[in-house]
């Protein structure tokens, strides 16, 4: 490490797990850290494990942490020089970002022109198609405006309505019909306008059976250079649970072309930090643009596994201006790596959310095995931030392994007191179609049946009962008041 | 006392029956040897008719969590006079599907509503969901507010169904 670190401090915008990982990544760098929290969260392990904290206010948990102000004057105070946004909340924010440079603080993520010019769904697909690469069929006019009946009357259904600022499944949903389409729009527009402060949406061709896939972007603006794909087609409400690197479904020629896809939009755009360019790949082998992520991500991980590269630590490295010293010929990829979303939610009732408090937690562990996770006992679980509480990753030498080491990891996870859906994921890992590789956006779905089940044996029910009995305090309390009478007897007789 | 355990809503006995190193239980109408040996505050060993499973348990007031097999089952005890259910739902209330925030209410105290009409706009997590009036009449009170939170199973509008004359 040199001597002089390359920040004098580092504000860490955002909770939870994602703020774990970069303060893991700025200790690593021994750059001084921040933390942020608010009051909910201040007995987390970030909040414990940083330099130092600083509890922010708000109306709500989440309206703090998306208080511009409040954080750029926390900067001020502890004389921050740059500010790490992680993944949601702040961080595909361009006014913060542009905030924060007129505040001489850096962002720890590309500039915020490339932030508008891509982080912004419509204006980027308008910039990937004039630099001649191809996008979905689509409508982005107002849905008041003339024209818009005609235009979409001219598209196959379904059609999926997007918000143009939206990311990470908020602000979509899927229409079949045109008499759907009205009220779609609406709730979409007020979701949009909610979430990003932003209504506008657009309509586009959705493709029901195809794959989500992502190539990871590394770049200082003027070396451009990509780390592979990710597949990332197990979604449900569509949000990934499951993500894996590389994609079983590519030759490594169609691999190429999509990398270089991705590589040849990012230089276009002249992108500085690490990036996601996502794509739609249909049966057929044809892949459209779908967005650009302009942040970490949350399945940065798998990447990070399969190539070896510290992807948070190559951000700060280029935010603090150095160019980036790998060359795309350096890296190359190894074996295969899983990623499963812990969520507090009940998987086998429509995913709906769950609520409750952590009573104990025992971490998987093994080679190869990383959990990144925020997570501690006693921490209430609530519905104030997003149900994702962790993230299981398993790395191995191929995709049967990874799978293999991915059940046997989440089957050593113990988490009581609030339901997710480590049994679920375990049923999709564990599924034939799974494992053959063979999978589309649509496989919560077309497997909704076999998915489902969540049987317990007559044996497990017999131990989970007795050890419920035992383990209860009622019966503990009964039983330290009651004689042992055979052990009496026992006693007498001698 | 008698205990009885509930697993996804369905209720099951357990009964001792006699205590020596081990102790003999009635479970769910099985009779079975079984010795519990705790390893720390959370974590320990039982063994059922001389197979033992590693168990990870924690309890909250009358909920229990437990862990074996790579699985967690939710037991909620429910004492030998039986938890109350509520059916709810019978009069025209609204209840809450699940835990989130009120993003518009679509009506005021008063309003003449039909049934399926949009009574309000609710968020949980990242899901916009439409709650709609379960019956034709009046509606009688508002329980949560724009802006407000609320838990699974809150009354978020009461309706009073109209007479049908």
């Amino acid at each position: 490490m040199t001597a002089e670190p390359l920040f004098k401090k580092v504000l860490i915008a955002n909770r939870g797990e994602i703020a774990l990982r970069i303060l893991r990544a700025l200790q690593a760098m021994e750059i001084p850290s921040v933390a942020i929290y608010h009051s909910s969260d201040r007995h987390s392990p970030v909040v414990r494990l940083a330099d130092e904290a600083v509890e922010i206010t708000g109306d709500s948990p989440s309206s703090a942490h998306l208080d511009v102000e409040q954080i750029i004057s926390i900067c001020h105070e502890l004389e921050v020089d740059a500010v790490h946004p992680c993944y949601g909340f702040l961080s595909e924010n361009a006014k913060f970002a542009r905030a924060l440079n007129d505040a001489s603080i850096a962002f720890i993520g590309p500039s915020a022109e490339v932030i508008e010019l891509m982080g912004d769904k419509i204006t980027s697909r308008e910039f990937v198609e004039q630099h001649g690469f191809p996008v979905p069929p689509s409508v982005s006019l107002d849905a008041d405006d003339a024209g818009f009946d005609d235009a979409i009357a001219a598209m196959q259904f379904p059609l999926v309505v997007k918000a143009s600022a939206g990311g990470g499944g908020k602000g979509m949903s899927i229409v079949h019909s045109v008499e759907e389409l009205q009220s779609t729009l609406r709730i979409a527009a007020s979701e949009a306008e909610k979430y990003f402060g932003d209504k506008r949406v657009y309509v586009e061709r959705y493709f029901s059976s195809a794959r989500h896939i992502e190539v990871q972007i590394l770049g200082d603006g003027e070396n451009i250079i990509h780390l592979g794909e990710r597949e990332c087609s197990i979604q449900r409400r569509f949000q990934k649970i499951i993500e894996e690197a590389p994609s079983p479904a590519f030759t490594q020629e169609k691999r190429d072309q999509i990398c270089e896809t991705a590589a040849g939009i990012a230089r276009a755009a002249h992108y500085s930090s690490a990036g996601t360019v996502e794509f739609l790949y249909t049966p057929e082998g044809e892949f459209f643009f779908l967005e650009m992520n302009t942040r970490i991500q949350v399945e940065h991980p798998v990447t990070e596994m399969v190539y070896n590269v510290d992807l948070v630590q190559e951000q700060i490295k280029i935010a603090a201006g150095k160019s980036l010293d790998i060359k795309q010929a350096d890296v190359s990829m190894s074996g295969h790596a899983i990623e499963c979303r812990l969520c507090a939610e009940d998987a086998f009732n429509g995913f709906l959310p769950e609520t409750g408090k952590v009573l104990y937690l025992k971490e998987p562990t093994g080679e190869r095995v990383r959990f990144d996770s925020g997570l501690y006992q006693g921490q209430d679980v609530t519905t104030a931030f997003d149900p994702m509480l962790a993230k299981l990753i398993v790395h191995a030498d191929t995709r049967d392994q990874a799978i293999h080491g991915s059940i046997k990891a989440l089957k050593q996870l113990v988490l009581l007191g609030v339901k997710i859906n480590t049994q679920y994921l375990i049923n999709v890992l564990s599924h034939p179609a799974f494992k053959t590789g063979n999978i589309d956006t649509g496989f919560v779905s077309t497997f909704i049946d076999d998915l489902k089940v969540d049987s317990t044996s007559q044996e497990q029910l017999q131990s989970v009962l007795a050890t419920a009995y035992l383990t209860d305090r009622n019966t503990k309390l009964l039983l330290d008041a009651t004689p042992e009478p055979y052990a009496a007897i026992g006693n007498w007789r001698n | 006392m008698q205990p009885k355990y509930i697993i996804d809503d369905t209720e099951y006995l357990v009964t001792p029956i006699r205590r020596t190193d081990s102790i003999v239980l009635d479970i769910n109408g099985h009779t079975q040897d079984v010795r519990l040996k705790w390893h720390d505050e959370h974590y320990g060993e039982i063994t059922i008719a001389g197979k033992p499973s590693q168990f990870y348990a924690a309890q909250d007031e009358d909920r229990l969590y437990i862990h074996i097999d790579g699985k967690v089952w939710e037991v909620n005890i429910a004492d030998e006079f039986g938890a109350t259910q509520d059916d709810g739902n019978s009069s025209g209330n609204v209840t809450a599907p699940m835990p989130g925030v009120v993003i518009e209410v679509a009506v005021n105290q008063g309003d003449s509503v039909n049934q399926g009409d949009t009574v309000m706009l609710i968020e949980s997590m990242k899901l916009q969901t439409e709650i709609k009036a379960s019956v034709t009449g009046t509606v009688t009170s508002i329980g949560s507010e724009a802006g407000a939170s609320f838990n699974k199973g809150a009354v978020l509008v009461s309706i009073t169904a109209e007479e049908q004359s």
